[in-house]
């Protein structure tokens, strides 16, 4: 059985509420980590005002990385810009909600470095 | 239940440890353990140089140790025998000192399927020699392609160096056919095997693999880290030039110069793993008390059994040998990342392997970017197979209801 933080991370592996293709992204990066294969693509949405309307992510990956760009994603729609570039890894930590070695906390931050990049441009 | 799970301290202090990464690192028996800590509590100094009879007996110690090497895999002289840090630091030595021989253009003829530790350093030697490297396709379960081998050897072909048994796939390289197909094709290439994941379960001969270097590492037979072995023809040998240099490969040394010198010291620089030798001398020892056979039955039987009841899941794809007798057990799981399936099984005190295993372009060629993998030692028991059954079992069905 699986306890209530693996449930969570599982539900955003299997069901994920914001993959797909974005329409008309101001900004786009992929990232990948070559040691185990995760691959994510991120589509941000800009309004002019500098707020996020939309993020969608395309993900071959594994359940964390998964399920952090997934949290990632719902987190910050609607958020300033700003936010993302200033928003602390441990944030990510914490929103998945399970202790992470070292291995698979580079899992957990593959989508949020891929975010810093897409909007950093 | 095995025999030899006993033997093996590791689990005694964790009895519920299912561990199935021997091909990633073996557990080490009691009599490995002791053999160390003696040299440490009644026995140490440093080999070679001293004149006091404790320094004597170290160096007579380290000696038998290699003499001991050097009969396990049947070759004809100690000297033959050179002690490294590990397999990958033998193929470095071989990779760079050979090289400075060869004509740019020289070609070096791998496979698909190596380990990390028989590609990058031919890479590297290749880019700054100006050489060429070329490699035997191999199939999906673990076999090089023998019958393209006379067309992928050109006059040009100086090395050909392949793996004794897939870390990955599991399957046994016939080094003798290989050897067979140089001399049919008037080859003179040497050949170099790769024999990290044979050596603990089948009786490797480098008289009748026809072999003109061989590596291991001491960690994946039940002996310490940091100590491996690097055989090679003693007449190539003395071809060589050093790889390392410092002190105990020099016989004179002036301000301005130094001779080298003779085998195997030529390619030992400095204090060596004398601990790691001598642990290594002890589980060679304790292999060849167990005998090939019965250590060839134990691991093709478990080997067999699991990949059978892998093969019942339907989730599950087993990849590579389809009649395993390394132990080597590689898979993937649909839906499920290896690093989710190894992660789970872990916090269940079942140990698999998940990644690309250093054989990332293997991986490529199969069409994943990684895989699980469970590997058989001396110790593990049919009751360590269900447990891997059980918990994959239950991962695969909760993964279903989420």
């Amino acid at each position: 059985m699986f306890n209530t933080a693996q449930e969570l991370i599982f539900d955003r592996y299997k069901h994920p509420r914001h993959t797909g293709v974005l329409e008309h992204p101001t900004h786009t990066a992929a990232g990948a980590n070559p040691v185990c294969g995760d691959e994510v693509t991120l589509q941000v949405a800009v309004t002019e005002a500098g707020v996020i309307s939309h993020i969608h992510h395309q993900s071959r990956a594994c359940a964390i990385c998964t399920a952090a760009a997934d949290l990632l994603a719902e987190h910050l729609t609607g958020q300033p810009v700003a936010y993302v570039t200033s928003l602390p890894s441990t944030e990510v930590v914490e929103w998945l909600g399970i202790p992470l070695s070292p291995l698979r906390l580079k899992c957990a931050l593959l989508p949020l470095e891929t975010l810093k990049q897409a909007v950093g441009e | 239940m095995s025999l030899f799970r006993a033997d093996f301290p590791i689990f005694t202090h964790h009895p519920n440890l299912v561990y199935l990464d021997s091909a990633a690192t073996t557990q080490k028996p009691e009599v490995v353990i002791e053999r160390i800590s003696s040299f440490y509590r009644t026995e140490n100094a440093t080999i070679h140089r001293g004149l006091y009879p404790l320094s004597i007996h170290s160096t007579t110690e380290y000696g038998a140790a290699r003499a001991m090497v050097a009969s396990f895999i049947n070759a004809p002289k100690p000297q033959e025998v050179i002690f490294t840090r590990n397999a990958t630091e033998g193929i470095n030595l071989v990779a760079n000192t050979i090289t400075q021989q060869w004509p740019a253009g020289s070609e070096i003829l791998l496979s698909e399927m190596e380990h990390h530790a028989n590609l990058v350093p031919w890479q590297e030697a290749a880019r700054r020699h100006n050489l060429v490297l070329t490699f035997i396709p191999v199939t999906e379960t673990g076999e090089i392609d023998y019958a393209q081998l006379p067309s992928l050897l050109t006059e040009k072909t100086v090395m050909v160096s392949l793996t004794h048994c897939s870390n990955v796939l599991g399957r046994l390289t016939d080094i003798p056919q290989v050897k067979k197909i140089l001399g049919e094709q008037g080859s003179q290439a040497l050949l170099l095997v790769d024999a990290s994941q044979s050596l603990a379960h089948f009786p490797v001969n480098i008289q009748e693999l026809g072999c003109d270097f061989l590596v291991g590492s001491g960690h994946k037979i039940y002996a310490p880290s940091g100590i491996g072995i690097l055989w090679g023809r003693e007449a190539l040998l003395a071809t060589l030039p050093p790889y390392q240099t410092g002190g105990d490969m020099i016989k004179t040394v002036s301000l301005t110069d130094a001779t080298w010198n003779d085998l195997p010291w030529k390619f030992e620089a400095g204090t060596p793993n004398i601990e790691g030798a001598l642990g290594l001398a002890a589980a060679l020892d304790y292999l060849s008390t167990i005998g090939f056979t019965t250590i060839q039955e134990h691991t093709s039987t478990l080997s067999t059994y699991l990949r059978k009841q892998l093969q019942l899941l339907p989730e599950v794809e087993v990849l590579g040998d389809p009649t395993p007798a390394s132990g080597i057990i590689s898979f993937t799981v649909a839906s499920l990342h290896p690093h989710d399936v190894a992660e789970l099984l872990g916090q269940q005190e079942i140990c698999i392997r998940a990644g690309h295993q250093c054989a990332a372009p293997l991986h490529d060629k199969l069409g994943i970017a990684a895989s699980n993998r469970a590997s058989l030692g001396i110790y593990n028991t049919e009751a360590d197979c269900e447990r891997l059954m059980s918990g994959l079992k239950g991962i695969i069905n909760d993964f279903q209801h989420v």
